[in-house]
């Protein structure tokens, strides 16, 4: 509930602000808004697409910041899982996709989830057993993936008949999995979630670990098995969303794969009080936020960092509101007692 | 001369000093000594600008004096070397002396070398701090009181973190200190350090002052007893029946390195019989949190074994030694005790969780978890919301919580480390009579606690250690006075 308040009252507020930016710029607020609203709609699936594919990075960071492991490095584990999926359509599955298209997409998926749980163990691992900040490293292993994804599609994996356009090729249209599957992966893969954190002992031990690791080592949790199983669910969350974009939208392996999502999904994850299910309410805005900027680039010439700016906005609105509330709720407590 | 008239301070209910008179001349070394919680520290930050007394007052040279901060204490020549030294590790040594004096630098250089090489000190200027060891770092902190023309020096506990060899060397340099005209107030546990070196001693009990005597007049014994009071056997000493002779835990040549400043554990052996309280006592930091540790599986140890009813647990985890029936009250509660932002049912239910009487294939039910948390509380008779805020509970009803759930299932041996430190006096005869519970269902304990007096009550035998070896024993029955001077004194 508590969440619930500040998440709304974030929002508020970073819209209000939006506005004053864009009164600023000298563009009619509320024109800009049915602006993006109109586009949103006339790209209903490119929507739909971001909503999902934010959904499944947002469900990933918040189990991993439900156990006090900060996972930000989302970005990177999209960027292998992204790769792993790449690989194993462009290269591995044979031309005549035997013995069935289906089964390869899926292996493709389940490459893509394995390589970005694989990229988020280390961070974890070493934390566990260095207390080395998995800040640091999971944000460092991004630049690492997103030069890695750059070598392939513009080296060894560019596409020969793609006239010098940076890409691999793309991949086979049977390959190609549908909107809906994806939506029914998200909305499984964040009850799966939601229950692991809210019902099972594993959720216990992360929130016992979250709040401390030498209360968690003292009751006798295993902090290096439990930091593992949480950054191999969040970097396998978002190595998926990563093999959905190769696999369901894009097509190939391109600079578009990379475009900040880890990042926003951050975000997500906090507004949504760390909540699996959270998520799935607010990504969907945000990604008509995000598809919704075009518009604003294209009819009235406001740079799409503006949305960006937006984000960061919304984070500072939601930090503090949700210290504006902490205080009010002692206070209010301290009434009571 | 340096005179305190009266001085009253009370903290909440706790009298930490009660009408003090205190009287310090120049040239004079004078040792106050007491148990913890005794009022010494409490006094002594009084003197030095730290802590403003409810009544009484303070007379410097026959002027009185009211500080509202420690540098107005050091501008009528009054300075405090406290345990933690408040010196800038990245600084050299002269620049955190000019932090407090300032002016120019190359006066200083000369003020400060004079005064080293009238007392033969031989701390280097030059070299930060951090890379000083902690005589020269007290040294230090000595120079900059003398170089601004301090006359009073209180030094809370200078010896209690050094070697016999550096501890020799400040009792030289207090010596020398009096000869020239300062007068030096040593704040002590150890008798050693006022038998050797003082002129006279004063001992403080519940913030008052029993004893004030010149150094000749005195010995070991009377002054043990007059900070120990009379002594009450209490009739818990007679071994219960069940207090038999097998062996719970055997902790055999185990040595580990400490953190930060404080002692490891060297060549540590001790055992523990079922049905008994073994109490240690020693002043903290002196290797007692480790043995605590290495017990409870926390820290493995460098060499050694322990035997927990015969297992060899040495690298055994937590998890695997409560299992054994090995159960623990942490001495910082809320750093391992509870997790303050669960519920409290959360933490009741912490060591429990996985077993599938409450986590069925590991699937959380709650209401099994409320029942089970709503049966601990009633072993402690509490009565606390379920869904409240761990964080919230006072340190007393914290301690409660913790000492439920590890009491739960009847552990066979429990480690208790500081169970009723900072507690008040309800929440420590409650923490007292449940850990005597505890032993009369047939477990044992191993108490760890610097108050003495504790320790008397409950234990039916007490080790003493100092510098992370045990120094000493006694047995039921026979605790005297002289005995226990010993074990206070460190050796």
């Amino acid at each position: 509930m508590k969440h619930l308040v500040a998440a709304v009252f974030a929002l508020l507020a970073a819209l209000l602000l939006g506005f004053v930016v864009l009164w600023i710029l000298h563009v009619p607020p509320l024109d800009a808004c049915k602006g993006m609203l109109a586009l949103c709609w006339a790209r209903k699936m490119d929507t739909a697409a971001k909503a999902l594919v934010l959904c499944l990075l947002g469900t990933g960071i918040s189990v991993a910041f439900r156990a006090g492991f900060w996972n930000v490095g989302a970005e990177g584990q999209l960027c292998v899982g992204a790769i792993a999926a790449a690989g194993i359509g462009l290269y591995v599955a044979p031309a005549s996709l035997w013995p069935a298209p289906w089964l390869w997409t899926a292996l493709a998926l389940v490459a893509g989830t394995l390589a970005g749980a694989f990229w988020c163990l280390g961070p974890a691992l070493v934390r566990a057993k260095w207390q080395v900040s998995e800040v640091v490293t999971t944000l460092m292993l991004v630049y690492v993936a997103k030069r890695l994804l750059e070598y392939l599609y513009l080296g060894p994996w560019r596409d020969p008949q793609g006239y010098g356009f940076p890409g691999s090729a793309p991949l086979s249209a049977s390959l190609h999995v549908s909107l809906v599957w994806i939506a029914i992966l998200t909305g499984v893969g964040a009850i799966i979630c939601a229950l692991l954190v809210k019902k099972t002992v594993i959720g216990f031990e992360m929130s016992v670990l979250s709040e401390s690791r030498d209360v968690a080592r003292y009751g006798g949790i295993h902090v290096g098995r439990c930091l593992a199983i949480v950054g191999m669910i969040s970097g396998g969350l978002a190595g998926l969303a990563g093999a959905v974009q190769v696999t369901g939208t894009a097509g190939r392996l391109i600079s578009g794969i990379s475009v900040g999502d880890g990042f926003t999904a951050i975000i997500i994850a906090c507004l949504a009080g760390r909540h699996p299910l959270g998520v799935l309410i607010v990504a969907p805005f945000w990604a008509m936020l995000k598809v919704g900027a075009e518009d604003l680039e294209v009819s009235y010439q406001i740079p799409q960092a503006f949305s960006t700016a937006l984000e960061g906005i919304c984070l500072l609105c939601w930090l503090t509101s949700v210290w504006i509330g902490r205080r009010w709720f002692r206070r209010f407590r301290g009434n009571l007692t | 001369m340096l005179e305190a008239c009266a001085i009253t301070k009370c903290f909440g209910a706790t009298r930490a000093n009660d009408a003090v008179d205190l009287e310090i001349s120049p040239g004079e070394i004078l040792a106050i000594v007491g148990e913890n919680g005794a009022g010494k520290s409490t006094l002594v930050k009084i003197l030095c600008g730290l802590l403003k007394p409810d009544s009484g007052t303070l007379v410097v040279d026959g002027r009185p004096e009211a500080f509202h901060s420690v540098s107005q204490a050091v501008s009528v020549g009054i300075a405090a070397v406290h345990q933690h030294f408040a010196l800038v590790p990245s600084l050299t040594g002269l620049e955190n002396i000019w932090l407090a004096v300032g002016g120019n630098r190359r006066d200083l250089v000369q003020r400060a070398q004079k005064i080293i090489n009238r007392l033969g000190l031989q701390v280097p200027l030059d070299q930060p701090i951090h890379q000083l060891p902690v005589p020269f770092q007290q040294q230090l902190e000595i120079l900059r009181a003398l170089v601004q023309n301090c006359k009073y020096l209180l030094l809370d506990e200078p010896t209690a973190a050094l070697g016999s060899q550096d501890a020799d060397a400040v009792r030289r340099l207090a010596g020398s200190l009096a000869l020239s005209d300062h007068a030096v107030v040593l704040i002590t546990h150890k008798l050693s350090d006022v038998l050797e070196c003082a002129h006279r001693v004063v001992v403080m009990r519940q913030g008052r002052i029993v004893g004030n005597w010149p150094i000749h007049e005195t010995n070991a014994a009377a002054i043990s007893d007059a900070m120990i009071g009379e002594i009450s056997i209490p009739s818990n000493h007679n071994c219960l029946p069940n207090c038999g002779r097998d062996v719970v835990l055997d902790v055999q040549n185990v040595s580990c390195s400490g953190s930060a400043g404080t002692a490891g554990l060297t060549d540590v052996s001790l055992q523990v019989h079922s049905g008994e309280i073994l109490g240690v006592a020693g002043v903290s930091g002196n290797g007692q949190e480790p043995l605590a540790e290495v017990v409870t599986g926390l820290k493995s140890p460098e060499s050694g074994k322990i035997l927990f009813l015969d297992h060899d647990v040495t690298y055994h985890s937590p998890a695997r030694r409560h299992r054994l029936g090995l159960a623990h009250v942490p001495a910082d509660r809320r750093r391992y005790g509870a997790a303050g932002a669960l519920p409290v049912y959360g933490n009741l239910c912490l060591r429990r969780y996985r077993e599938s009487a409450l986590s069925p294939k590991g699937w959380i039910r709650s209401r099994i978890w409320k029942q089970f948390a709503t049966d601990l509380m009633k072993t402690v008779s509490a009565d606390w919301p379920l869904d409240f805020q761990t964080r919230h509970l006072s340190g007393g009803n914290l301690q409660k919580l913790i000492l439920a759930r590890e009491l739960d299932a009847s552990p066979r041996l429990l480690v208790a480390v500081y169970p009723t430190r900072g507690l008040d006096v309800r929440a420590v005869s409650q923490t007292r009579r449940i850990l005597l519970q505890s032993r009369r269902a047939g477990g044992s304990v191993l108490l760890i606690s610097e108050d003495l007096r504790e320790l008397l009550d409950l234990s039916d035998r007490i080790i003493a250690m100092s510098g992370g070896r045990i120094i000493g024993s006694v047995e039921p029955g026979q605790a005297s006075a002289a005995r226990l001077g010993q074990l206070l004194g460190g050796g």
